[in-house]
């Protein structure tokens, strides 16, 4: 689904996202991921993600118990010792910071999906195109021809069976063969109608001048004060971690939430804010049409 | 008029090729010019395109000159080439190089370096004029070829080209996609004064739009004039009456004085047919008996939850027959022709052959009675050579003499010219015929082919159909998919017609054909008031009054 956040310029999604990115890593306390996790799979819903989101939970679940069960498994530092297995100790400490771990990979995933349907590869494009309009273009040319050589060579596997060069029946060695024997006919074909492409590049003028590119984004006052504001919380939010706030102290011993310091309490709402930029902005697209009415 | 472009004492010759591929002495393009450029293949029609744009120059050994606007080719800057110049070529997909239509129609101008407000106002302009805002957003491999070739033209255009050069456009569209084309193209001549220059094989649908008509036969121009006096020329020349299209063809084989191109002005200048009352109809068709090849509701999709490409589809075909399958591109006949060869499994129902599952049957034997021809020859090609191509399919069904069986099959087909060369150098008639050559080694009780006649020159297209009737005599059964009405229905039997991956309609050809309105030959849409049953040139003469 279409949301604001899909709407704004290129460059102010993309820097929220590398925003969110930065703060699921920076603080490794409990109660900002969960805070973080919420919003973002708020959003995704919103997106209309959910059916994504489920898909990478099947993918991935093992994968996130993984890094919850390892970290305590290897690691034994800590002072609050829960029970031994074999003769190595498993520690609170250790068990905890697997599961901060595991917090903060799943809000990378959930916020991978909801990049992904936001920053498409036209965004993409004009945000790189900037820096090589030549990379760009290859970019384009791959993304049209990799999906373009799969379908070719499923076209020619299923045509080359009908003269014997197949991978279905026969000695593995044979088999081995003919499948590079395939490949070696889907490289040929593509060189050949390559040449084809490079002609028709070549009439439409390509070198003879400095690229351009064609896409296009107005930066609006809403984009300029979304960066300004985005920008001095970040900003806050560095400072506050490089001073020691916003962490749960974990190694040698398990410290408090540390919720009841001031700090800690700023800390938590400017992430809050920052994290649920795009829901502020649906929040105020609806206020508006309320109005309207 | 003023001379566009201009060639003046040109010859051109390949590296390592004794003779010209070029001999011209001048070629005036005037402008506003549609200038239509026919010929066999080889004959050296996309030679002498190519020169036309200074960029696509073929390398080789070049004398006499050549002139842009009264400017020698060779001091024309990049950049006037570029936008005064827009080339279109015959394969939709190969030309195309980002993946969504707004990226594709963008590229030429951002390699000119136009900012980006310019190219917007540009896109706007010329998607108004051509009325595609819907292709826009979409993403390249979800269009057909008809609209592949479309963006293509739009892609060209919006560098406001003067001139237009055009090489065999419409050889792999369909003919209603054909039809959307021309009339592009048409409205661009016409309302923008823009020049062209286009090669084709089938003159029928261009030569009403062209001004000009010039036949090219090895490297030479044989004929260039109007078009009214081009083909009344070429009726003289022996074994060039098969470029002429089929409506100036039937009048120029009565004999009548006037020459008309259209069906519209065929249709009035058509004098009354003896319409005889024994026009018998043909046998009563009897159904179920030795039925040889069976589809049995078969339903086919690409992946899971996809859109169904056959549906619920029924066919069969007996021993001997020939059946054209026409429709129009998307509609699922490529797909259908690949799953009763057995290279795609159908999502439901079955096909089978004598009764037998294809499935059931081994791989090798399956592949020895069934020859499968795809519309894109190259994919069928392993081999460095096209003699080792025959050999070496030779040895693979056990041949007892692979390399005479591989000599005799170049002598059938008459491409023993091309035996020692790679089958990729070759051109796209010759491509086919090898491709064709190598379902014909085993002897196939059934061929199918996917578009036998794409690209094919009228000579080579004459020299196909008397083969593949001779085998069709000698017992081989056929089926075909096919854009081209009048090769389906000089040749064909029976035909079908396919539409949302379901077949709507089938039977004898003058059946079928004389049943559409749409889908048939022009000589029936000339005739079909007064011999609603003849589909050739060759059904109406036996009709006309001396």
């Amino acid at each position: 689904m279409r949301t604001v956040l899909n709407s704004v310029h290129p460059f102010t999604s993309f820097c929220y996202y590398i925003g969110v990115i930065l703060l699921s890593m920076m603080f490794l306390h409990p109660i900002f991921l969960i805070v973080e996790l919420i919003v973002l799979i708020m959003f995704n819903l919103y997106q209309n993600n959910g059916a994504k989101m489920k898909k990478m939970i099947q993918g991935s679940w093992i994968f996130i118990l993984a890094i919850a069960v390892i970290n305590p498994l290897l690691n034994h530092r800590g002072s609050h010792f829960l029970f031994y297995i074999g003769p190595n100790p498993i520690t609170l400490e250790a068990v905890v910071y697997g599961i901060l771990m595991a917090l903060s990979f799943s809000c990378l995933l959930i916020i991978f999906i909801s990049y992904n349907s936001v920053i498409s590869s036209h965004k993409f494009l004009y945000l790189f195109s900037r820096i090589s309009p030549q990379l760009a273009l290859l970019t384009m040319i791959t993304m049209r021809f990799v999906p373009l050589f799969i379908r070719r060579l499923t076209t020619i596997t299923a045509i080359q069976k009908t003269r014997g060069i197949q991978m279905e029946t026969g000695k593995i060695k044979t088999r081995a063969y003919n499948g590079m024997r395939l490949v070696q006919i889907l490289l040929v074909c593509s060189l050949e109608e390559a040449l084809q492409t490079a002609d028709s590049m070549e009439a439409r003028g390509y070198g003879v001048k400095k690229r351009t590119t064609y896409l296009s984004y107005q930066l609006e006052m809403r984009d300029i004060l979304s960066l300004i504001f985005g920008a001095l919380i970040l900003i806050s939010c560095i400072y506050g971690k490089l001073n020691g706030f916003g962490n749960l102290q974990i190694y040698p011993e398990l410290g408090t939430l540390g919720l009841s310091i001031i700090q800690n309490q700023v800390l938590l709402v400017l992430t809050l804010l920052f994290v649920s930029y795009p829901l502020i902005l649906e929040g105020r697209e609806l206020l508006w049409w309320r109005w309207q009415k | 008029m003023v001379a566009l472009a201009e060639i003046r004492n040109l010859s051109f010759t390949y590296p390592e090729e004794k003779k010209e591929a070029l001999v011209m002495n001048s070629l005036v393009i005037e402008e506003g010019d549609f200038l239509v450029l026919a010929g066999s293949s080889g004959s050296g029609k996309t030679t002498l395109l190519r020169h036309f744009k200074k960029e696509l120059w073929p390398i080789g050994t070049r004398t006499g000159s050549l002139f842009y606007q009264n400017e020698n080719y060779q001091e024309l800057s990049d950049i006037r080439s570029a936008t005064e110049i827009g080339m279109v070529f015959q394969n939709p997909e190969n030309q195309i190089v980002m993946d969504n239509v707004m990226g594709e129609l963008a590229f030429a101008l951002e390699n000119i370096g136009c900012p980006p407000k310019i190219i917007e106002k540009r896109i706007a302009e010329l998607i108004s004029f051509l009325g595609f805002q819907d292709l826009l957003e979409q993403s390249i491999h979800t269009l057909s070829g008809g609209q592949k070739q479309l963006v293509n033209l739009a892609s060209v255009l919006i560098l406001q080209p003067k001139l237009l050069v055009l090489d065999e456009p419409t050889a792999q569209l369909d003919p209603i996609a054909t039809r959307d084309f021309l009339g592009l193209l048409k409205r661009i001549h016409e309302e923008l004064g823009i020049t062209i220059i286009m090669s084709e094989h089938r003159l029928d649908e261009v030569i009403p739009l062209a001004t000009k008509l010039v036949m090219m036969d090895a490297g030479e121009i044989i004929e260039n004039s109007p078009p009214m006096i081009a083909i009344q020329n070429l009726w003289k020349i022996a074994g060039k009456q098969l470029f002429i299209p089929q409506v100036p063809r039937l009048f120029l084989e009565m004999g009548s004085s006037s020459l008309p191109f259209s069906v519209l002005s065929g249709q009035r200048a058509l004098p009354p047919l003896s319409t005889s009352e024994n026009e018998q109809k043909n046998e009563s068709e009897k159904r179920d008996e030795n039925r040889f090849l069976v589809a049995k509701s078969i339903a086919f999709q690409y992946e899971k939850n996809g859109r169904f490409i056959l549906r619920e589809l029924n066919f069969s075909i007996k021993k001997g027959e020939w059946i054209g399958i026409v429709g129009k591109n998307g509609t699922g006949k490529s797909t259908f022709l690949m799953v009763l060869a057995g290279l795609l499994n159908c999502r439901r129902g079955k096909v089978t052959l004598e009764g037998k599952r294809l499935d059931k049957i081994d791989l090798q034997e399956r592949y020895e009675r069934i020859g499968y021809v795809s519309q894109n020859p190259a994919y069928h090609f392993a081999y460095d050579t096209v003699f080792d191509e025959f050999y070496q399919r030779s040895i693979q069904i056990k041949l007892n003499n692979p390399e005479l069986a591989a000599k005799e099959m170049l002598m059938e087909l008459e491409i023993e010219h091309i035996s020692a060369r790679n089958p990729l150098d070759c051109s796209g008639g010759e491509q086919q015929l090898v491709s064709l050559g190598l379902a014909l080694l085993s002897n196939p009780e059934i061929l199918l082919l996917d578009e036998p006649t794409k690209g094919l020159d009228p000579v080579r297209k004459h020299h196909l159909g008397t083969l593949l009737k001779k085998l069709k005599e000698e017992g081989t059964t056929i089926v075909m998919a096919t854009h081209d009405m009048e090769f389906a229905a000089a040749y064909g039997t029976r035909a079908a017609l396919l539409f949302d991956g379901k077949i709507i309609s089938e039977g004898f050809v003058q059946d079928f054909f004389s049943d559409n309105f749409f889908y048939t030959t022009a000589i029936n849409r000339l005739v079909r008031k007064q011999l609603p049953r003849a589909l050739t040139w060759e059904d109406v003469i036996p009709y006309v009054k001396s």
